[in-house]
């Protein structure tokens, strides 16, 4: 028992520590290339993290990119054409993004899964072509979104002003945001809902046996997803300043389930390290950057042959792998002692 | 007034034509789904090999934008010949996927869709680094055209009419006719049954990936002279095969054919009359179909559609 706690406070150390660092990061650490990459990595993660309770209901979004850019638009719209404060148009991007996906899951959510690939696959162009030739005056079509305002300023006078001019400003308003999701994820894991999704997943006749509905579970985690990539997608188009429909193919879907497959769905942590692993990897190292792609086409396909529950559940793999082997290496010594 | 009939005749042979495609992609994704009972994301992947097949074993040239190194510049082999070598090599690489990947998640949807999605983007982004950004074309072999009616349509144009028609025919011939085919009706029907009565089910999945790749590679060589070949090309195509596969019934090969002149003649008049704004009807089009008659608008039910709860609902 005095070891369990022992580990459990060791976590909560490495876990103080990795915030701390992330924390101070923009105060030491001034390279703007990084920055702005780390502002991108969270926002993928926020992304990811929403997917990550879709995948926990059994079905696969191919639809993540939609969403994003139904969340960016909308938040650019309210922003640039409506004089909406971009705090308040934020949350109304993500809010239209969860209403838009509440309208699709509804009829769409009760199909089986390979279905449900192919209906979000269709949305997600639906929603890329639909923005690229309808109200091309509004939107822009092939011309982009232009000329996203900046968020307004937060400034206490004396103390700090963020006014959104520095990448180090974006860094904490991205990493607010992920860490914002990040406790309501960890909630949503640690409630009643967190364990009929999971129920749903695992054992859906004896689930709904007990008095889970099922569609509604499958709707909130489609709309909770839904938001939050609502949410990046505001925070995206503000820091560009545009959005172009082509930002937002397939293949940037695929790249969001792909966080969440290599990182793993059993914990939070699992869709960020998925994402810090394969754009880390490629921003770190110098010529891999065209071949982040096949990285995570690989990695997918390694995860799903050999640690299903994703590259968060090494650690406790490798751990027991080494107490297998000394105890079998015990069983030895004591044969041999008879 | 002649004008219109020109431009309607000229759009029909082009609808034509996109039927024959979308029909040749899909009734090998249609069969690779029906007996593995898998989506395989790949099949586009293997349609762009098959291009890539072709052009590497064609005759080509060095260009002012992109020079081909040496040993490419030595592959020339007759257009006929090219098209066979690729097919053959990308129904192999099928069955070998097949074998390596596919057969490890047998009865698991979703994770070998994930695999098949890993696998695509090894494969294309693969090629599109191996083979530089810029698209490649190859010289056409059909050289020619067809007086029909008063319009004239190129022959290579044609010719994925006809190769189309032959494949598709073929395909049902051997599912009608033949031991294997009836082993992959077996299969799609009920696997376990088909098990139990003494079907050796890898070997027929295993065939069933050569025939269906082999047929996403036929497709991506007949099309070489029309279309531009590079690593993304497929990425249209995949989808239209999909939407083929969805409005046919998935799994059925016969639905692929109907549903297949039915996406063809809309995306072709479409385009012609009311432009890019067929792509989202026919996006809308699909996902109606979904909703309200998920089995299909000409297939009988090869695939379930919901889940548990909807099926008591029903029945």
């Amino acid at each position: 028992m005095a070891e369990r706690s022992g580990r459990i406070s060791g976590e909560w150390l490495f876990g103080g520590v990795v915030l701390l660092f992330f924390l101070t990061l923009p105060l030491w650490f001034r390279q703007q290339y990084y920055l702005h990459a780390l502002v991108n990595i969270f926002l993928h993660s926020t992304a990811a993290l929403g997917l990550r309770m879709v995948w926990r209901t059994g079905l696969v979004s191919f639809g993540t990119a939609g969403f994003i850019a139904i969340g960016g638009y909308a938040c650019g719209l309210l922003a640039r054409d409506f004089g909406v404060s971009f705090w308040l148009a934020l949350p109304l991007g993500g809010a239209a993004a969860a209403v838009f996906a509440i309208a699709i899951g509804i009829p769409t959510l009760r199909l089986k899964s390979s279905y449900f690939f192919l209906v979000s696959w269709a949305v997600g162009e639906v929603i890329r072509l639909s923005l690229l030739y309808l109200w091309v005056p509004v939107f822009g079509g092939w011309q982009g979104f232009r000329k996203i305002p900046l968020p307004d300023a937060i400034a206490i006078p004396g103390w700090v002003n963020i006014d959104f001019s520095a990448k180090a400003h974006w860094y904490y308003l991205a990493f607010a945001m992920l860490a914002i999701t990040v406790v309501i994820m960890l909630r949503i894991d640690y409630s009643r809902i967190g364990a009929a999704i999971v129920a749903l997943r695992d054992a859906e006749d004896l689930a709904q046996s007990v008095g889970v509905a099922t569609m509604s579970y499958r709707v909130f985690a489609f709309a909770l997803a839904c938001f939050f990539a609502g949410l990046a997608g505001g925070v995206y188009g503000s820091f560009n300043t545009f959005l172009h429909p082509e930002s937002f193919t397939i293949l940037q879907s695929i790249e969001a389930v792909s966080f969440v497959i290599i990182g793993g769905a059993t914990s939070v942590w699992g869709p960020i390290l998925g994402t810090f692993v394969v754009k880390g990897i490629a921003l770190g190292v110098r010529g891999v950057g065209p071949y982040e792609v096949i990285l995570a086409g690989g990695l997918m396909i390694l995860v799903m042959l050999f640690i299903p529950e994703g590259l968060i559940g090494l650690p406790r793999r490798v751990r027991r792998f080494f107490r297998r082997r000394a105890r079998r290496g015990g069983e030895m010594q004591a044969s041999h002692g008879d | 007034m002649l004008f219109n009939t020109f431009l309607l005749l000229q759009t029909l042979m082009n609808a034509l034509m996109l039927s024959g495609l979308y029909i040749l992609v899909a009734a090998g994704l249609s069969l690779v789904l029906g007996v593995l009972h898998i989506i395989n994301f790949a099949h586009g992947a293997f349609l762009m090999i098959g291009a890539f097949g072709v052009w590497m074993l064609v005759e080509k040239e060095t260009t002012a934008i992109e020079a081909v190194p040496d040993w490419l510049l030595a592959l020339q082999v007759p257009y006929p010949l090219a098209f066979l070598l690729a097919v053959l090599a990308v129904g192999l690489l099928g069955a070998f996927v097949n074998r390596v990947l596919y057969q490890r998640f047998w009865g698991q949807v979703l994770p070998c869709l994930i695999v098949a999605v890993g696998l695509t983007q090894i494969l294309q982004q693969g090629f599109y680094i191996a083979f530089g950004i810029h698209t490649k074309s190859v010289p056409t072999y059909f050289e020619g055209m067809v007086s029909f009616l008063g319009i004239r349509f190129p022959l290579e144009r044609v010719m994925i009419i006809v190769v189309a028609a032959v494949l598709v025919a073929a395909l049902l011939l051997l599912l009608r006719y033949t031991r294997i085919g009836l082993a992959m009706r077996a299969v799609a029907q009920d696997s376990d049954a088909a098990a139990v009565q003494g079907v050796n089910i890898p070997r027929t999945a295993t065939i069933a990936m050569l025939i269906g790749c082999g047929m996403a590679a036929a497709a991506g060589a007949i099309i070489t002279p029309v279309f531009n070949v590079h690593a993304y090309m497929a990425d249209g195509l995949l989808i239209k095969a999909f939407m083929v596969i969805i409005l046919g019934g998935m799994g059925s090969v016969v639905g692929a054919i109907w549903a297949g002149l039915m996406v063809g003649f809309i995306d072709a008049f479409g385009t012609a009359f009311i432009g890019h704004y067929t792509q989202i009807l026919l996006l809308v089009i699909v996902m109606a179909v979904i909703v309200f008659k998920p089995t299909g608008l000409f297939g009988g039910i090869v695939f379930e559609v919901f889940t548990k709860e909807e099926e008591r609902a029903d029945g």
